[in-house]
C-alpha cells in the first residue's frame, strides 16, 4: 500500500478545510497561504453543546512538521480554555495526555484531532469543568 | 490461514436447475467427441454459482431509487464481493470471470452479473492472469512450467492503513453491532459502522480468495500425481502454451496477457478487462465546477448535475467501448469443451473475422458488437439522478427552514400553548390555522421534494429523447 | 511492503534508460512512488534561465487516477498557485490511464511555455498577465533569477 507523502497529504487536507466538506464543528487552514512548506496552520472548535463551552469558539495553532503524518503535529489553544490536557501557561496540547497525540496513527489527519479535541471538552469529567472569560486567549 | 471460521469456507451449495439448459446453445461441430464433451461442460455450467438470467433478479428489478437499509446495502456489497473472487472451475477459454489483482472493491463496482455473462458469451475477453513478463526466447517447457506457476490471484495486502486499530470481531458471526461504541452520536456510530463493514469484508475477501486459492493449488497437485486423468477444470499443457506463447503487453497496466485482447471501438487499441472495467464515467458534477469553490453545490441547481460518459483513453472519443473477438479453437470452459482435452489447432486461416489484430473500422458505441464502460456499470443513470435527487433534497431542506422561519414568528408571551404561532400574512392555506404547526412546514418540504424528483425525471426524459435524436 | 506495479516498475525502467531531453525524474527509496522531478525552463520562455523542482506522487489508483504534481520552487505562473499546484487539465478531467509520468512532465513542461491566464489558478498573477504581460513576463523572468536553480 502506497503512503502518501507529507505534502501531498497536506494538500488533499487543504482542499477538503477550504471546500468546507468537513464537519461544521471544527475547520482548519493554512496560517500563510504563501508558505510552500505548509507547516503553520489555523484551526477552530466550536465547544459542544450541553457543556461549558457550548456556543464558544476556540482558536488553534497547529504545526505540522517535516515528519507529518508519520509523527502527529504539534497543537496549542490560541483562546484560553480550562482542560486537562492543555497546559494551563502556554495552551499546548499535552501529547502524554491526550490519546489522539499519544496513539497517533499515520491515517488520522488535523480534522481527527480537531473533532477529538472536541469530545475531549465533552466528556462528563471535563464537560463542567469551569472555562475562563470568553475571548481570552494564553 | 490455520484460524479460518468453518462458516466461510464454503459457498452456499449449488443452485440446479435452469442455468444447466444453457448448455443446450453449446456449439459442437468438431467430431466424434463432442458428445462427452457437451456433457462435461453441462456440469461446467451447472456450477456456475450465479444463474445466467440477466434480468428480473437482483436489484434492478425492483425500483432503483427506493431508499435501501444500511444492512440491505450490506448484503448487496457482501454478494457483490462474492462474485469478485476467482475461482478455477469458473473458466472460459483459459481465463476467469473475476479479475486478478487487488483492487478496492469501491473501484471493482462494476456490475459483476453482467460482465460475467458477457464473459460466457465471450464478448468481453476473460479476466486472464497476466504475466509479468514475457520473452520469445522461451521454449514450449518454459512457458508451461511459468503458466503452471501462476496464482488464481494476486496477494493481498493482509493489513491497509485505511482500516488500521479499525475492529473486526468474530468474522464468522455476521452481527458486528457489539464492535460499535455505543456513546458515539448516531452519525458516527454509522460512519464506524460502515468502516468496520469494510475492514471485515476485505478481511473475508482474502479469506474466500485464500480458500479457492488452496482448492486450485489441491487440484493442481492432484492432476499432477495422477498423470493421465486430468481435471476437468485445469488447462492442459497444449492450452497453456498457446495461450501465453501469443500474447502482448496491455498498454495501460503493462501486463503481458494472452491474445486477443478487448479492442478499443474507436482506435482499434487493445486493453485488457482487468483495465476496461476500471474505466467509469466521472461522478455526477456540474459544469466547469472546477475551483470554483466559493459557491456551493447545495445553492446551483440540481438538474445542472451532469456526468459524461468515459471517454477512450487512447483517443479521447466519448463513450469508450471495446468489442471482443474470441478465438474460436481456444473455446473450453463454460459453454465449450473441457480445458484439460484442449487439442491445439492452427487458426483458420481463410475466416479473417478470427484472427487477431485483423483489421475492422471503427464502430459506433449502438453497434451490436460494442460493449461501452456504461454498459458494465448500468446502475450510472441512478446514481446521477439519485445524486440530483439528494441535492434537491438539501435545497428543499434549506428552502423548507426558511419558509418555517416566515412562518413561525417567535412568541414573546404565551398566546399560543404550542409557542407558535401564525402571520396570516404568510400563510395562505386553506388549513385550518390551528393546526398549522412545523409539521406541516414538513410537508411542504415533501411537495418540494417531489417536485425537484418530477423536474429531474423530466429532464432525464429529455436528455434521452435528445439523445435518440442525435443518434 | 506491498509490491509495486508492473507499470511503475517499467515506467521507472524506460524513464532511466530513455530520459526525456531537460527533465529528470527519479523514485525516492523508500517510497518508490514518490518521485523527486526537475523541468529545465522552455526556450524562449521567460523560465527559460532556470531548472525547477518538482515532486511527483503515484497514488494507488494509478494509472486510473493521474499523477499528483506540485512544483516546490517558487515560480510566476498564472496557471500555478503559490503552493506550487498546477492548473492542468491533463492532471485533473483530461486525464486518461493511457498517459505517463513522460507525458504528463512534457505537458507541464510545455505549460511553462506557453501560460494561460484565461484558465487561472493563481488570480492575481493572472490578472497581472492580462492587464501588462510584458510585466509580468519580466516579474516571471525575475523569480526564475531568484528562486530557481540555474541551469
Amino acid at each position: 500500500m502506497s503512503r502518501v507523502p507529507r505534502s501531498f497529504r497536506l494538500l488533499e487536507e487543504l482542499e477538503k478545510g477550504e471546500k468546507g466538506m468537513g464537519p461544521e464543528s471544527c475547520s482548519y487552514g493554512l496560517a500563510d497561504s504563501d508558505d510552500i512548506t505548509m507547516t503553520n496552520w489555523n484551526g477552530t472548535i466550536l465547544g459542544p453543546p450541553h457543556s461549558n463551552h457550548e456556543n464558544r469558539i476556540y482558536s488553534v495553532a497547529i504545526e505540522c512538521g517535516e515528519e507529518y503524518p508519520d509523527q502527529p503535529p504539534q497543537i496549542k489553544f490560541v483562546s484560553k480554555i480550562n482542560l486537562p490536557c492543555v497546559d494551563q501557561i502556554t495552551g499546548e496540547v499535552k501529547k502524554n495526555q491526550f490519546h489522539t497525540l499519544r496513539e497517533w496513527k499515520r491515517s488520522y489527519t488535523m480534522e481527527t484531532l480537531l473533532l477529538d479535541l472536541r469530545k475531549e471538552m465533552a466528556l462528563p469529567t471535563n464537560k463542567k469543568l469551569p472555562q475562563p472569560t470568553e475571548g481570552s486567549n494564553f | 490461514m490455520g484460524n479460518v471460521p468453518t462458516k466461510l469456507e464454503d459457498d452456499r451449495p449449488v443452485r440446479s436447475g435452469r442455468s444447466v439448459s444453457v448448455s443446450a446453445t453449446t456449439s459442437g461441430g468438431n467430431g466424434g467427441a463432442v458428445a462427452t464433451r457437451t456433457h462435461r461442460a453441462s456440469s461446467l455450467v451447472g456450477n456456475l454459482l450465479t444463474s445466467r438470467s440477466r434480468s428480473n433478479s437482483g436489484f434492478y428489478s425492483a425500483n432503483p431509487y427506493k431508499r435501501k437499509s444500511t444492512k440491505e446495502k450490506e448484503k448487496l456489497k457482501e454478494k457483490h464481493a462474492r462474485q469478485l473472487v476467482v475461482k478455477y472451475n469458473e473458466t472460459v477459454d483459459g481465463g476467469f470471470l473475476a479479475p486478478y489483482g487487488c483492487c478496492s472493491i469501491e473501484k471493482l463496482d462494476y456490475d459483476a452479473k453482467v460482465v460475467r455473462s458477457l464473459i460466457i458469451d465471450r464478448k468481453l475477453a476473460p479476466f486472464y492472469t497476466p504475466l509479468q513478463d514475457f520473452d520469445d526466447s522461451w521454449s514450449v517447457n518454459e512457458v508451461v512450467k511459468i503458466v503452471d506457476g501462476l496464482p488464481l490471484h494476486a496477494s493481498f495486502t493482509p493489513e491497509l492503513e485505511e482500516f488500521e486499530g479499525v475492529p473486526i470481531g468474530d468474522l464468522s458471526n455476521p452481527d458486528f453491532d457489539y464492535l460499535i461504541d455505543k456513546t458515539l452520536s448516531r452519525r458516527e456510530q454509522r460512519r464506524m459502522r460502515s468502516k468496520i463493514f469494510n475492514a471485515r469484508l476485505y478481511q473475508k475477501r482474502i479469506i474466500w480468495q485464500e480458500n479457492e486459492n488452496e482448492r486450485f493449488l489441491e487440484q493442481k497437485l492432484e492432476a499432477k500425481n495422477h498423470t493421465g486423468a486430468s481435471n476437468q477444470y485445469l488447462p492442459n499443457d497444449s492450452l497453456k502454451y498457446d495461450m501465453y506463447k501469443q500474447g502482448a503487453e496491455c498498454p495501460i497496466c503493462f501486463l503481458y496477457f494472452p491474445e486477443p485482447m478487448n479492442v478499443s471501438r474507436c482506435c482499434l487499441q487493445p486493453i485488457c478487462t482487468e483495465c476496461f472495467i476500471q474505466i467509469r464515467r466521472a461522478e455526477p458534477h456540474f459544469p466547469h465546477d472546477e475551483n470554483d469553490s466559493d459557491s456551493q453545490d447545495e445553492n446551483k441547481d440540481p438538474n445542472l448535475l451532469i456526468s459524461e460518459p468515459a471517454n477512450c483513453p487512447y483517443c479521447a472519443t466519448p463513450n469508450f467501448g471495446v468489442t471482443y473477438e474470441p478465438l474460436k479453437e481456444r473455446r473450453t470452459g463454460i459453454q465449450g469443451p473441457s480445458p484439460a482435452s484442449y487439442v491445439h489447432q492452427e487458426p483458420v486461416k481463410n475466416d479473417e473475422s478470427s484472427v487477431t489484430g485483423k483489421r475492422r473500422g471503427s464502430l459506433a458505441a449502438g453497434h451490436p458488437q460494442v460493449i461501452t464502460s456504461d454498459a458494465v456499470r448500468p446502475e450510472w443513470q441512478v446514481k446521477l439522478t439519485k445524486e440530483r435527487m439528494r441535492l434537491a433534497r438539501r435545497s428543499a431542506n434549506a428552502t423548507a427552514i426558511h419558509v418555517s422561519n416566515q412562518l413561525v414568528v417567535p412568541n414573546h408571551d404565551s398566546q399560543s400553548p404550542r409557542g407558535l404561532s401564525i402571520s396570516p400574512r404568510d400563510v395562505t392555506i386553506s388549513d385550518s390555522p390551528n393546526t398549522w404547526t412545523s409539521t406541516n412546514a414538513g410537508d411542504i418540504e415533501n411537495q418540494m421534494i417531489e417536485q425537484a424528483i418530477k423536474l429531474s425525471l423530466a429532464d432525464q426524459k429529455e436528455q434521452k429523447k435528445r439523445r435518440h435524436s442525435a443518434k | 511492503m506491498a509490491s509495486l506495479p508492473k507499470r511503475i516498475i517499467k515506467e521507472t525502467e524506460r524513464l532511466v534508460s530513455d530520459p526525456v531531453p531537460g527533465i529528470t525524474a527519479q523514485p525516492h527509496e523508500d517510497n518508490l512512488r514518490y518521485f523527486q522531478v526537475t523541468i529545465e525552463g522552455p526556450q524562449q520562455s521567460p523560465y527559460e534561465s532556470g531548472v525547477f523542482e518538482l515532486e511527483l506522487f503515484l497514488p494507488d489508483d494509478y494509472p486510473m487516477e493521474a499523477p499528483k504534481v506540485r512544483f516546490l520552487t517558487k515560480i510566476y505562473h498564472p496557471n500555478i498557485d503559490r503552493l506550487g499546484r498546477i492548473c492542468l487539465d491533463v492532471l485533473k478531467t483530461n486525464w486518461s490511464p493511457a498517459l505517463q509520468i513522460r507525458t504528463v512532465l512534457l505537458s507541464i513542461q510545455a505549460l511553462l511555455a506557453s501560460p494561460n491566464p484565461n484558465d487561472p489558478l493563481a488570480n492575481d498573477v493572472a490578472e497581472d498577465w492580462i492587464k501588462n504581460e510584458e510585466a509580468a513576463i519580466e516579474k516571471a523572468r525575475e523569480w526564475t533569477r531568484l528562486y530557481a536553480k540555474p541551469k
